[in-house]
């Protein structure tokens, strides 16, 4: 999942989706679900046809940022959202008091360690910058990749909301320079490394393919922060909703995943 | 609740908030004087050269207005992003407080020749034709007579400028900055740390407060206009 | 006053283009203004004055014609030439247009750091005019502090700060009360005798004109319509505008019907005749003043009176008489309607 860019970035960097009120009558053939525009709302489209084929109509509605689609579900205006991998859903519930949960794992999004001005892992000149996201679990996530890198060391249960002054030993002393997640793969050339997740990556025109290290696909990050489709609780089992699953969750889906991103989304086996 | 409290006092946060004022301090006084060193000059010529001016020029002053309502209305994140090889070229990085500071520069300084333009036109024709009756130049009229006459009104205007820059500051984590915003945002906003929110950004507004204050009442003791 | 021409404004036309087509603020005029006198152009609102005296230093510039300062053709001069040609012609505005953010020693100090005199120097030389114009103990006020007469005062002091051989006056006392217009006109006249400073005095009042002017041009409607002694032009108007000037407004002679009133000029009799009440016991008949307007200059009578004449014949004979042998200036007016 890629974290927000601040609320003052939101409105001017991405196109706005409209946001209006949505058709969410629960026994209706009509679905609405709310994602973030790539990949989410894109792979949603796949699923368009399959579900008509079972006689749904599957709404799109695209959203920048990641409070409005959460709100919209817990209202009733949208019927599930597609946007958020499951660490974040929990925290949002605990601080918004919101009741959604978790109907399936779709895809993970890995992150990846891209050379900036330098190349290498292992030769990297002391002091050096490297670029991590400044939001909480995109940050977490980066530094743990980097801490399975061996550059420094985490403190134990530092876990998800681990910012750099959870860095119990750092003995090159490494810059970590925590910036805007949408500016680091434009500033490649400041820093020494930067941790960038895969879709930030194809939209700077990276490959996957050159990222010097990537979260494993059976790796605790892969299952941990894979992006979930999510429903207030009690609409799990509606009928629609299982469909969506289905439809998500089937070969044409996944091959057309594993196709369009080069690796930088990955479905969930 | 508690634990969040003494996170927002711990020491480490202390420390974190004094570097922030430092660094917020840095970056609202280094671009205030970048950017009246390029706003200054760019409002004289947008006065002077106006059709009411003292030295009219008409394609000088749609061009340069031109050029500088279209840096006014970029929305500040997006000129930053555009603004980053310019950047690179500059600073020779991309991230941190001093390549925070160029689009912040480049955003204040046309808002400022806005300002510095409208109080120079505020001085009275009156005054400035008397002064070209008694055979001042162009030259002389500017330094002599528009800034010295405006100095009330510059004064105001440097006080709302700073404390607007104040208010962009914030954006400095945008590529990697610090100061008191940085942290408002990050550790306050981000990390759901309501307390450190609200300390962060109250030591902001107080921050605020004393410029505009102190703007404000320089400015009316240099006023010679009042009895 | 010497009979050196000192300004010369030749054939003289300004025309502005504007959005609503072309604008003649000025046209044909011609005026000799000799050194050390004290020449008056008097018009009404709009009527082309203050075009034509910020034409005098080229504030405006003349569509056609010339205008030559102390021997300068102003069009002739590069635009250095002609700010320091303005260094020797002064003016003063009837706002005032001081600077605000500096006191009155600053104010009069600015031509002086504008021709490049040293500080110290043009220090002691203000302090010397403010002294001169009455203000020697308000030096450090600002213009915030000064009433409009003092105002005024500073601009005077500080328009004659680089010794200027001309002083133009746009209007000068149009913002003053009576008493400090008076004060302000003394003032002038005191410098250009003293100082043998040429003044134009350009304004819309007629008893400014009276008062100090030696010489006067009347405009109307951008023209010319009448020029020459401000006496001979007071006692004797020719133009429209100038018996419109010099009469009084507003005011109808409520004579007798199908009376005859009379227009009695005081030109520096001595006021402390009597003249009216005099004529009144000596020639035994009653007259009505319809109109007064006479001042006490230099202690001499200025100004004129209109008096409804009887209606016998004899009486006005009697009167005709007594006013002749006075050498005392009047002229018969039809009951006329102002």
């Amino acid at each position: 999942m890629k974290k927000l860019i601040s609320i003052l970035l939101a409105a001017s960097l991405l196109t706005a989706g409209l946001i209006g009120c949505g058709e969410s009558s629960s026994e209706s053939k009509t679905i609405t679900v709310g994602a973030s525009a790539t990949p989410h709302a894109e792979i949603l489209k796949v699923a368009q046809p399959i579900l008509a084929k079972e006689g749904y109509t599957l709404n799109i509605k695209t959203y920048d940022d990641y409070v409005l689609p959460n709100t919209a579900t817990e209202d009733g205006d949208i019927d599930a959202n597609y946007f958020q991998h499951k660490p974040y859903l929990d925290s949002f519930n605990q601080k918004n008091n919101t009741h959604l949960v978790s109907v399936a794992a779709i895809h993970y999004e890995p992150y990846g360690i891209y050379a900036g001005t330098s190349s290498s892992l292992t030769a990297l000149p002391d002091g050096s910058k490297i670029a991590v996201p400044n939001d909480p679990t995109n940050e977490a996530r980066a530094l743990q990749l980097l801490a399975a890198q061996k550059l420094f060391a985490i403190r134990d249960g530092a876990g998800l909301s681990a910012t750099k002054n959870d860095i119990t030993s750092n003995p090159h002393n490494y810059d970590i320079v925590e910036m805007e997640a949408a500016v680091i793969p434009k500033s490649l050339d400041s820093v020494a490394l930067a941790v960038i997740n895969g879709n930030y990556a194809i939209g700077a025109g990276l490959k996957v393919s050159q990222a010097l290290a990537v979260e494993d696909k059976n790796s605790d990050a892969a299952k941990t922060y894979a992006n979930i489709i999510a429903v207030k609780k009690g609409n799990e089992n509606k009928p629609a909703v299982q469909a969506l699953v289905k439809a998500l969750q089937s070969q044409e889906v996944k091959d057309y995943i594993t196709k369009q991103y080069g690796g930088a989304v990955v479905p969930v086996s | 609740m508690n634990h969040e409290l003494s996170a927002a006092f711990s020491a480490a946060m202390l420390g974190e908030y004094g570097n922030g004022f430092a660094t917020t301090l840095y970056l609202v006084v280094v671009c205030s004087l970048v950017s009246y060193l390029i706003g200054v000059p760019l409002g004289v010529i947008l006065c002077v050269s106006d059709q009411n001016g003292i030295h009219p020029n008409a394609p000088l002053n749609r061009i340069l207005g031109t050029v500088v309502n279209i840096f006014r209305s970029i929305p500040f994140a997006i000129l930053l992003v555009v603004a980053l090889p310019f950047t690179k070229l500059l600073i020779g990085t991309k991230v941190g407080n001093n390549a925070f500071l160029v689009p912040l520069t480049l955003s204040a300084a046309p808002f400022i020749a806005r300002m510095v333009e409208s109080s120079l036109k505020e001085v009275d024709r009156g005054v400035i034709e008397a002064t070209q009756s008694m055979g001042s130049s162009n030259w002389q009229i500017i330094t002599k007579v528009l800034i010295p006459e405006a100095k009330p009104s510059l004064l105001v205007g440097a006080a709302i400028s700073v404390t607007t820059i104040l208010g962009y500051t914030p954006l400095a984590t945008l590529v990697g900055g610090g100061g008191l915003g940085a942290i408002a945002v990050q550790y306050g906003l981000y990390r759901f740390q309501n307390d450190i929110m609200y300390t962060s950004s109250i030591l902001l507004v107080i921050l605020v407060q004393i410029l505009q204050e102190a703007g404000m009442k320089l400015a009316g003791s240099v006023d010679k206009r009042a009895k | 006053m010497s009979e050196r021409e000192i300004v010369r404004i030749e054939n003289m036309s300004k025309v502005y283009h504007g959005a609503a087509g072309e604008v003649v603020a000025l046209k044909d005029i011609n005026i000799s203004v000799r050194e050390g006198e004290i020449f008056g152009i008097i018009g009404l609102s709009g009527a082309g004055k203050s075009t034509l005296v910020r034409c005098v230093n080229y504030l405006e510039k003349p569509t056609s014609g010339r205008v030559v300062v102390n021997g300068s053709d102003l069009s002739a001069l590069s635009n250095r030439e002609l700010l320091k040609a303005r260094q020797k012609i002064g003016m003063i505005f009837q706002e005032f247009n001081l600077l605000n953010q500096r006191n009155a020693l600053g104010n009069v100090c600015y031509p002086m750091e504008i021709a490049g005199v040293p500080r110290p120097a043009a220090r002691t030389r203000a302090a010397e005019l403010l002294d001169m114009v009455g203000l020697a103990d308000r030096a450090k006020a600002y213009p915030a502090q000064l009433s409009g007469g003092q105002k005024q005062r500073v601009a005077i002091a500080r328009a004659l700060a680089t010794s200027p051989k001309v002083l133009l006056c746009d209007e000068a006392t149009s913002a003053l009360d009576p008493t400090t217009t008076q004060s302000i006109l003394e003032l002038l006249q005191d410098i250009n005798r003293r100082l043998g400073v040429t003044i134009l005095v350009v304004t819309h009042e007629m008893r400014v004109i009276e008062q100090i002017c030696q010489r006067v041009a009347v405009i109307d409607q951008s023209h010319i319509v009448e020029m020459g002694d401000v006496k001979e032009i007071f006692v004797h108007p020719q133009s429209a505008i100038a018996k419109r000037l010099i009469f009084p407004q507003g005011q109808t002679p409520a004579g007798a019907p199908g009376g005859k009133t009379l227009r009695i000029v005081f030109d520096g009799l001595s006021a402390f005749e009597p003249v009216i009440s005099d004529m009144v016991l000596e020639c035994h008949v009653t007259v009505n003043i319809l109109y007064a307007n006479t001042r006490a200059v230099d202690g001499k009578a200025v100004g004129q009176m209109v008096i409804s004449l009887p209606g016998d014949e004899i009486s006005v004979d009697r009167i005709r008489a007594y006013l002749d042998e006075r050498k005392i200036y009047y002229k018969e007016e039809p009951f006329h309607e102002s």
